[in-house]
Parts: C-alpha cells; sequence; structure tokens
C-alpha cells in the first residue's frame, strides 16, 4: 500500500499504544466556531493525516474509523475515499473497499491509483475479468507507466488468458517500456499458448537485457527441451546453473533435460545431487525413482529392438477365425463349468463348517417347526404320521425356491470383478449359481431321506414323478425370479428390501408349515393365486397317497414358472453390457 | 487385427459425461506392439476395456480377429477364500487352457512358494500382483493388454516379467497404454495418441512422441 504522506513522519511516527481519542475529541473541539464546509473539510484533514499515519505505523484497525470519519466528513474528496478503501483492503474487507473505491473512482474516472488499488481488491473478490478491465484503463489513464500493462498481462494470465496476456505485454514492448522482465514473462505466456518458437525469441530478448539472470537461461532451457532440442537445452540449464549454483529448479530440469538426452547416467549424478542438497524434498525423491524406472526400461529397449527385428521376419499369423455357434456353447459349457466348481469350492471347499452350516439351516428349520408344531396340534400330523416328514416336504422346496431368487439376485454383482474377462457372460453367472442351488439342495435332500430312512420312516415317494416334476418347476420359478432380482438389484438396494419382505411373505402364503384345506375357502381363494403353493402340495401329492388338493392347479403354476424363466433371461440379456460396467 | 469403426464411447464420471471415443475408426494390425498415450483422463483404461471386450461402446463396431486378454496383471478375479492354485485353474477353465500347464507356470514364475495353495486371502499385494502377472502370461494370448506397467516386485521381478515377454514377442503382439513415453519406448514399435476422441496412429514411434510433446509438453521427468 503506498503511503503519500510519508513526509509528516517527524510527528509521532509509530506508537499505537496511544490511545488517540482523545486527540479526536480535542480536534473536535477545536475546531469551535461555526461547522462550515471549510471547517469540515480542515476537521477532515486532520482525520486522514491521522489516519495515514496509523496505517503506515502498521494500525490498520485504528486507522479505518479516522478514514471512514474523514469520507463522511467530505464526501465529495476522491482521496479521502480512496484512502478509506485502501484501509478497508488492508484489513481484509475488499467488500467495503471496493464500495468506497469505486466512490472513489466515479469522482475521479481516470485516476490511475483509484483504478489499481479498485483492481487489486476486485480480484481478492474472484471477478478477475473486471480486475483486469480496471488495471486496463489505469493503463490508458497513465500510458507512460508500464506496470499497468504488465499487471493486467499478469491478471488476465492467472485468468488463462494466454493469448491476450501475451498481446498486451507486446504492446508494452512496442511503447518502447520493456525491461528483460517483461520479456521473460511473455515468453513464459507465449510457451502457455504452445507457441514454443515465438518464446524463445522472447526470452533470447531478456537474456540479450539481462545476461546474468540464471532464470532466463533455465526458461530457455525448458522451452529448447518442449521442442526437443535437447543438446541446446542442455547449454542453457548449464549456463543457469554457473549462474547461479543454489537454485535447485535449474538442477532438476537439468534431470529433465539429460533424460530427454538419452544420458540416463549422467540424470542420476545429478538426482542425486539434488538429494544431496535436499534430502527432504519429496518431489526429488520420486525423481530417482522415476529415473530408476527409466533406467530399467532403457535397458529394455535395447533388448526390444531385437525383437522388432524378429518380428518382422516372422511368418505371418493366421487369424483366429470368427467362432461358430458350437463353438460358443463349448465355451458357454466351459465357463458355467468353471463358475459352479469356483463357486462350490468357495462356499464349502476350504471351511468344512460351512458345509456344515449349509446342512444344519434346514434340519434345525424342520425340527423347530415339528417340535413345536407336535404339541399344538396333540400328536398327528396334518398329513402322513410323521411331523419331521410332513415339514421336510414344506421346507425344501421353500429353501429352494428363496435361495435362488436371493443368491441368483446377487450373483451378477458377486462376480462384477470377473465380467472384465469377456468369455464370462452375466448369464453365465445366473446359469451357474442355479445349479450350485440345485446341487446343494440335491446333496440336503439325499442326506435327509437317509436320515429318515435310518429312523425308520420310509422317505421313497408314492409318486417319485410328481417329486421331481415339483423341484423342476420351482427351480424353473426360482431362476427366472433369481434373474429378475439379478437386474433388478444393479437399481439400488430399494428393490432388495423389498424382495427380502416378498420372500418372507411367501413362507406363510405357501402351505409350508400347514395344507390349504385347512385355512377358510376365502383365504384359499386368495392364496391359490401363489403359484408356489400349487407346486408344494404337487410335491406333497407325490409323497402322501391320500393328499388330494382339489385346488390344486399345476399347469398354472407350470406356466408362472415358464413365464417368469423367460421375463429373467430376457432382462439378464437385456441389460448384460451395463452389467459389465465397474460401478 | 482388432478393428473399431466409427466407434463412439462415453463413461460416467462424477463430474458429468466423458467422451473417450466420437465415431473413430482404427485398426491394430497382427504383428506390431502398440503404445497408446494419453493423458491423464482421456480414457486410457476405458479403451482398454473396449479392445479387450470387457465393456461395449455406445455406438459403431469392433472386430477382433485374434484372442485377446483380460488387462495384464488384472487380479479382480480372484475368491479370497481358494488357493493361487484354484485360482488360476479357474481362469485356465474359462480360457479353456490345460489347467496343469498354466498352474505349473503361473507356481514358477509367481515364486510364491508354498502358499501357492494357501488362500489368496492370506496374502500380500505383492504377492497377489505376482500372482496375476504370472496368471496373466500363463495363458497363450494373440495380443497383450498392458495397463501402465504397474510397479511389481522387485527389479529382477521386472527384468522376468520383460524376458517373458520378449519371449513370447514372435508370437503375440501388446498394446500397451501409458502416459510414460520411455516405457512405451520399451515395449512398442507403433504408437497411438488418444486425444479429443479419437486415436491417431503413428507408424512410427518417434513421430508419435513428437506429436505427443505438442500436445502435452515434455516428458514428466
Amino acid at each position: 500500500m503506498r503511503d503519500r504522506h510519508g513526509q509528516e513522519a517527524d510527528s509521532t511516527p509509530d506508537d499505537p499504544g496511544v490511545d488517540l481519542s482523545g486527540v479526536t475529541q480535542l480536534l473536535r473541539a477545536d475546531g469551535e466556531p461555526p461547522a462550515t464546509a471549510e471547517a469540515d473539510l480542515q476537521v477532515a484533514r486532520e482525520h486522514r493525516v491521522l489516519s495515514g499515519e496509523m496505517l503506515h505505523a502498521g494500525d490498520a484497525r485504528g486507522a479505518l474509523p479516522h478514514a471512514l470519519q474523514a469520507t463522511e466528513l467530505v464526501p465529495e474528496n476522491a482521496e479521502f475515499a480512496h484512502h478509506a478503501g485502501i484501509v478497508a483492503a488492508a484489513l481484509g474487507d475488499h467488500g467495503k473497499a471496493v464500495q468506497l473505491m469505486t466512490r472513489a473512482l466515479q469522482l475521479e474516472p481516470d485516476n490511475a491509483h483509484v483504478l489499481r488499488s479498485l483492481a487489486y481488491s476486485a480480484e481478492q473478490l474472484g471477478a478477475a475479468a473486471i480486475s483486469a478491465q480496471l488495471v486496463l484503463r489505469a493503463y490508458r489513464a497513465e500510458p507512460g507507466n508500464a506496470n499497468h500493462g504488465v499487471e493486467a498481462a499478469y491478471i488476465l494470465a492467472r485468468m488463462e488468458r494466454w493469448g491476450d496476456a501475451a498481446a498486451l505485454l507486446r504492446l508494452v514492448i512496442a511503447r518502447g517500456q520493456a525491461d528483460g522482465e517483461v520479456h521473460r514473462a511473455l515468453s513464459g505466456f507465449l510457451a502457455q499458448g504452445k507457441d514454443f518458437t515465438a518464446a524463445l525469441a522472447e526470452i533470447d530478448q531478456a537474456i540479450a537485457l539481462e545476461p546474468t539472470k540464471a532464470d532466463h537461461y533455465l526458461h530457455r532451457s525448458w522451452l529448447l527441451n518442449q521442442i526437443g532440442q535437447s543438446q541446446e537445452a542442455y547449454e542453457a540449464v548449464e549456463q543457469a546453473i554457473r549462474l547461479n549454483p543454489d537454485l535447485l529448479q535449474a538442477r532438476r530440469h537439468m534431470v529433465s533435460v539429460l533424460v530427454e538426452k538419452g544420458d540416463v547416467s549422467a540424470a542420476m549424478r545429478e538426482g542425486a545431487e539434488l538429494l544431496a542438497r535436499a534430502p527432504d524434498e519429496p518431489e526429488y525423491a520420486s525423481c530417482m525413482r522415476y529415473l530408476l524406472d527409466v533406467r530399467d526400461a532403457s535397458t529394455l529397449a535395447k533388448d526390444f529392438d531385437s525383437v522388432a527385428a524378429a518380428k518382422a521376419l516372422a511368418p505371418p499369423r493366421a487369424p483366429a477365425l470368427p467362432s461358430s455357434l458350437r463353438q460358443s456353447l463349448q465355451t458357454q459349457n466351459r465357463v458355467i463349468m468353471a463358475l459352479v466348481l469356483r463357486d462350490i469350492r468357495g462356499r464349502y471347499g476350504e471351511s468344512k463348517i460351512s458345509f456344515f452350516w449349509t446342512l444344519m439351516e434346514p434340519f434345525v428349520h424342520v425340527g423347530f417347526l415339528a417340535v413345536v408344531f407336535q404339541f399344538t396340534m396333540h400328536g398327528t400330523p396334518p398329513l402322513g404320521h410323521n411331523f419331521f416328514f410332513f415339514y421336510f416336504t414344506g421346507v425344501m422346496p421353500y429353501l429352494l425356491l428363496s435361495h435362488l431368487i436371493l443368491h441368483l439376485g446377487h450373483a451378477v454383482r458377486g462376480i462384477r470383478p470377473l465380467l472384465q474377462l469377456p468369455v464370462i457372460m452375466p448369464t453365465d453367472a445366473i446359469i451357474a449359481s442355479a445349479i450350485v442351488e440345485l446341487f446343494t439342495t440335491a446333496v440336503i435332500f439325499v442326506v435327509f431321506s437317509v436320515l429318515f430312512a435310518v429312523f425308520g420312516i420310509n422317505p421313497i415317494p408314492v409318486h417319485p414323478l410328481d417329486v421331481l416334476g415339483a423341484f423342476a418347476l420351482i427351480w424353473m420359478l426360482g431362476t427366472g425370479l433369481g434373474a429378475f432380482c439379478a437386474t433388478l438389484f444393479e437399481f439400488g438396494s430399494l428393490g432388495e428390501q423389498f424382495v427380502n419382505i416378498i420372500v418372507r411373505a411367501a413362507y406363510f402364503a405357501s402351505g409350508i408349515f400347514y395344507v390349504p384345506a385347512m385355512m377358510p375357502v376365502w383365504v384359499r381363494d386368495i392364496l391359490v393365486y401363489n403359484p408356489f403353493l400349487h407346486l408344494i402340495d404337487l410335491m406333497r401329492r407325490g409323497y402322501f397317497a391320500d393328499y388330494r388338493p382339489t385346488w390344486a392347479d399345476v399347469p398354472y403354476a407350470a406356466l408362472v414358472a415358464l413365464f417368469s424363466l423367460v421375463i429373467g433371461t430376457a432382462l439378464i440379456l437385456a441389460f448384460r453390457r451395463s452389467m459389465r460396467t465397474i460401478k | 487385427m482388432i478393428d473399431f469403426h466409427n466407434v463412439t464411447k462415453n463413461y460416467r464420471t462424477r463430474s458429468g459425461l466423458r467422451n473417450v471415443l466420437d465415431r473413430a475408426s482404427f485398426r491394430f494390425e497382427v504383428g506390431h506392439n502398440y503404445g497408446i498415450l494419453g493423458g491423464n483422463g482421456a480414457g486410457k483404461s476405458t479403451l482398454l476395456r473396449l479392445i479387450a471386450g470387457a465393456e461395449y461402446p455406445n455406438s459403431g463396431r469392433i472386430r477382433r480377429q485374434v484372442r485377446v486378454s483380460f488387462p495384464v496383471g488384472f487380479g479382480g478375479t480372484f475368491h479370497g477364500y481358494l488357493s493361487g492354485r484354484l485360482n488360476t485353474t479357474f481362469v485356465a477353465r474359462v480360457y479353456g487352457q490345460d489347467p496343469d500347464r498354466v498352474n505349473a507356470f503361473v507356481a514358477d514364475f509367481s515364486e510364491l512358494g508354498p502358499y501357492f495353495d494357501m488362500p489368496v486371502q492370506t496374502y500380500s499385494s505383492g504377492m497377489i500382483a505376482k500372482l496375476a502377472f504370472g496368471l496373466s502370461l500363463a495363458i497363450d494370448f494373440d495380443v497383450y493388454l498392458v495397463d501402465e506397467v504397474t510397479e511389481v516386485g522387485d527389479a529382477r521381478f521386472r527384468q522376468k516379467c520383460a524376458a517373458v515377454f520378449k519371449e513370447r514377442m514372435a508370437r503375440s503382439d501388446i498394446i500397451m497404454v501409458s502416459h510414460n513415453t520411455h516405457t512405451i519406448k520399451a515395449y512398442c514399435d507403433r504408437a497411438a495418441i488418444l486425444i479429443n476422441g479419437q486415436l491417431e496412429m503413428f507408424d512410427h514411434i518417434d513421430d508419435a512422441m513428437r506429436a505427443y510433446r505438442e500436445v502435452m509438453g515434455a516428458a514428466d521427468a
């Protein structure tokens, strides 16, 4: 901040501890006679001087009230308003500063000082474009002061308007006001605009004007390196280091130039020198790591030259033909089997305990139902003679269906990383999961049957085809619904929660722990819309000879199962591409 | 040969839709190693996934008459509960290759010793990377895709990777993306620059370097 009251420095220079409000009152009282405009001006001047002193002494906070007082007393004085603005800006209140200085500017539209102060505050407030315009106006008001032009160019450069900034500096140069720094700045802006040739011409001008400035040579070297003239770049940076051996940036740049030249060992020497001079600089350390990589790569490059030659001589390769339908089917078959094995091994292979749990889940489930209902139903199950066996015929289908829906629903998400292998399709994941579920159910089914036989209950169905058919249809239904869920779950967790509720509700609405005959007819009339109910009845018809569910409509259930399979497959195929995208 | 015809590809980022390719047509010929240069965020990795077939274009057609690898060193297929051996067996099966041959190669190459038969979740990240590299190189592909040769293991292990690549070169090619021009120079005889939704092809690597310098500035060392 410039201070135009330095000439009064002999009167109380810097003592911010003194309370000056008394002086103010004294001054007020002093201007005793009439409070004319002349007197106001006098008092305002005193305030202004006082404020100037305090600001100069570093007490901007104390200076502000006086500055404001001065400009309030004589609002038409531009200098007072400007000064108040400067004090506000010094306090960091650029909003206030802009307000005050705008008033000053209205009074003196061509005052370059005001324009510059206002520009500074405007840029601090983020209005860089306005700031640049103000500084340009200052340059128009005082065309002889190159500083305005250069400052405007820097503001434009900070806005990355390299072309405008360069044009402005060219104007400064055309007016013959340029020193080496201006040429250096212009060179930098031109380089940012990728005009390296013009940039080079400018830096040469700068060097001609200031031949001993190391930074100019460093910049020249950088430019030469950009356009691939690494030998000249090397000479320039060498000159920079000779002029200023402590300029670490120059040494750092030397490393880049040497790498560009292909002299990696010299680059490593220079990098080591850098690290020795500034061991704590992380950038120099990563530079060194990079150099080690480059050294590896360049030794490799020599090897690969011979490889390229060998390649050129190698006989032409037969192109792999696009695969036929049979081959694609074989591939899919292979992929599905690999996925099935991976899934089974991943689930049970490495930890025996998880296989134990998979077995325990239905066992506990059936056992719990059997024990509880044994007491509430006074000893006779709804069908057959054994509670365990009755609940087994309901729980097994339910577990197959619910596992299919939930596990298939998560199957695509679970193998998402695998979809980075293009041979693996989302459909493969669904099919593989469905096979694994069927396999798991089959194993549990056999274990249960053996256990029943051991305890003297005949596990052989009276109509085996009904049992098989029920399982097949449940598998179809579950696979279709699971595929549907796999698509649904791609769209967020809301669908997942919804499906969880439905799966739980199905437990109560499908006749798992009762037979629909036990329900009132009006309830049954609603329940028969549930296709799963019919499939459980089909299953029980296969086990219990005297069971004749009159409401059972297997073709309806089969149709729904087929329909769900078609819809599920269609959805997976429709979304198979977006499923690959990594989220 | 891998042929891109009029391919457009956008992808979603946090800052909106990004355009990787805009009706771009180009072709990778058999018998050349290609290096793809591009600035950060130009979509190099997405382009590599398009070449692999792991991602689909928004429009246009990509034809491959070669067996293209997944990105070399990709370890995303590993199942943490399964041993290294079972994991490599899986990928070998998926690509229809003899699991015994693949496993023998990986066991020898990745230097995991007894860890090869331990669950992958017990591995350090360096071991996973070694396993992944070994697996990628064990499977026979016509074109290997390399994303930014990551720093795997020590210099000796990298030399080993390079040696295997070198031995493969007579019958296989490499397509590599990187912003490190030195790596590209070391592995490739042709280069391309991914910029403004187009892939500009250069028959000579030095021409590409010059053009790349013009758009990006000098190398980053």
